[in-house]
């Protein structure tokens, strides 16, 4: 793989690093293939729990590489979108750890990820609109899902940067450290979860991002085979009988 | 029996874990373990935090000893006012890791430390005394002064209202407010910027800014020491 994008694999957190800091660290082909052959490794390695989404150098990613794009490079992987990640983002949680600006692509690759965590220096937005384009990767859908509506509009509409700790404000990040801190946060916050039971941490992050298109009088009975395979499972009998003989649980992951 | 303080010393980064598995009272055997902790720290450590149980960084005096009465009790008054006036005076940087709550005595502890990291659930910070049908000491009301807004200083000392973590950062409390999960994290964040201080410099301008305090406390216990042993005569 090329060194455009980093992976590292350490105790089951897989922390993979956008590292083009000459360009801050913008998506070109070399990086968006990376980063989808990462998303892809992520939800097959059974020892891999958890990814950690980030940028080298301070700077999370300021979007498409315009100058790539002009060249003929495609910043986007077939069946995962934009950045190999934005159309189809992983089965396991992913988080990103936010620096600098994540702008435009680098805003939409943020938000596709289920949790974000950011240094005070962090800087969130949208500007496409600026340059008479569209957030196409998941910028206008997400956004409006993921704080409200009104809100939504106006990142989009007018283009403007928004700081992290509007974005803390706004429920659009969970963390906000001092700058620099985020990738550690970021690892604290994944060490909690990895502490969890697997398929507890997989099915609920499935029945959350699943059920955002789920009718109100179906969405228990479309909820119930997932709650059923949880409920037979052997770490739910582990995780309950731990909790008994308090003990931290061993996870066999079935 | 366990020690009450654990005393970690590590990369020059000196812990203080208090525990005494309930509620962290400050009795007589926690105060001198704590000051024997800070005795070890200021030899061998630059930086030292003081860390609380979870769910409890300190409930205040233990209330046994009020309630067995005897010399006991002026002890622990007096040791409880001079451990937070050795705080406040101590050379090197004292992070305060609030785990959960810090009531009376706990809460004046946390406010004599210098930078104070508090968990954003699960803590509530009160100076009870009022609401006991006690006077708060002299020394205490210096340390509130120095460090709590002076509207939140006015409802949380003469009308012992508790507050939440949210309130209590914005009354000074605490100067940032943490999940209890990244308590560690936050607090070796801290300990790594703060052992790139010089040391000598961190203490001279520590006395410096505290001078006025400082003096003001050593003036304060004194008054108190004399009003408890006018209490104790009658």
């Amino acid at each position: 793989m090329s060194d455009e994008v980093r992976v590292i694999i350490n105790d089951g957190i897989m922390t993979v690093t956008i590292n083009r800091p000459e360009a801050k660290n913008a998506v070109n082909a070399a990086v968006a293939q990376g980063i989808g052959a990462a998303m892809e490794e992520l939800d097959r390695n059974p020892d891999v729990r958890l990814g950690i989404l980030t940028g080298a150098n301070n700077v999370f990613c300021s979007g498409m590489d315009l100058k790539a794009y002009a060249r003929g490079e495609s910043p986007f992987v077939e069946g995962r979108g934009f950045g190999g990640l934005c159309s189809l983002p992983p089965k396991k949680p992913l988080i990103a750890a936010v620096e600098g600006f994540a702008l435009a692509g680098g805003f939409e690759l943020a938000i596709a990820c289920d949790l974000i965590v950011a240094g005070d220096n962090a800087r969130f937005g949208t500007p496409e609109v600026k340059v008479g384009l569209i957030a196409g990767a998941g910028g206008l859908l997400r956004t409006s899902r993921q704080i409200p509506q009104r809100v939504a509009m106006e990142l989009a509409l007018t283009g403007e940067m928004i700081s992290a700790a509007r974005a803390y404000e706004l429920g659009l990040i969970n963390r906000i450290v001092n700058s620099g801190g985020a990738l550690n946060a970021a690892l604290t916050l994944a060490r909690v979860i990895t502490a969890n039971g697997p398929l507890a941490v997989a099915a609920s992050k499935k029945i959350i991002c699943e059920s955002q298109d789920w009718l109100s009088d179906e969405m228990f009975a479309q909820q119930e085979p997932l709650l059923r395979a949880i409920a037979n499972s052997k770490d739910a009998i582990e995780g309950a009988t731990a909790f008994a003989e308090k003990r931290r649980p061993t996870w066999v992951g079935c | 029996m366990q020690s009450l303080v654990r005393y970690e010393l590590r990369d020059d980064v000196a812990t203080l874990w208090m525990d005494d598995g309930k509620a962290n009272v400050m009795s007589v055997a926690m105060l001198a373990a704590l000051n024997e902790a800070l005795d070890r720290a200021e030899k061998q450590a630059k930086v030292v935090v003081l860390y609380g149980r979870e769910g409890s960084f300190s409930g205040g005096f233990d209330l046994s000893v009020f309630k067995r009465g005897g010399p006991e009790v002026l002890t622990m008054l007096e040791a409880g006012m001079r451990l937070c006036a050795r705080l406040v005076e101590y050379p090197l940087p004292v992070i305060a890791a609030c785990t959960g709550h810090a009531v009376a005595l706990g809460a004046f502890l946390l406010l004599s430390c210098d930078l104070r990291i508090g968990v954003n659930a699960g803590a509530r910070f009160h100076i009870n005394e009022v609401r006991n049908g006690m006077t708060l000491p002299h020394l205490t009301l210096e340390i509130c002064r120095e460090r709590l807004a002076p509207a939140q200083l006015h409802t949380a000392t003469t009308l012992g209202l508790p507050f939440t973590p949210a309130s209590a950062l914005a009354a000074g409390f605490v100067d940032e407010l943490v999940p209890a999960y990244a308590m560690q994290e936050s607090v070796l964040r801290y300990c790594a910027d703060l052992l790139t201080v010089d040391t000598k410099s961190f203490a001279i301008n520590k006395r410096r800014v505290n001078a006025k305090v400082i003096q003001a406390m050593a003036v304060a216990i004194e008054e108190d020491i004399a009003e408890w042993k006018a209490l104790a005569n009658i």
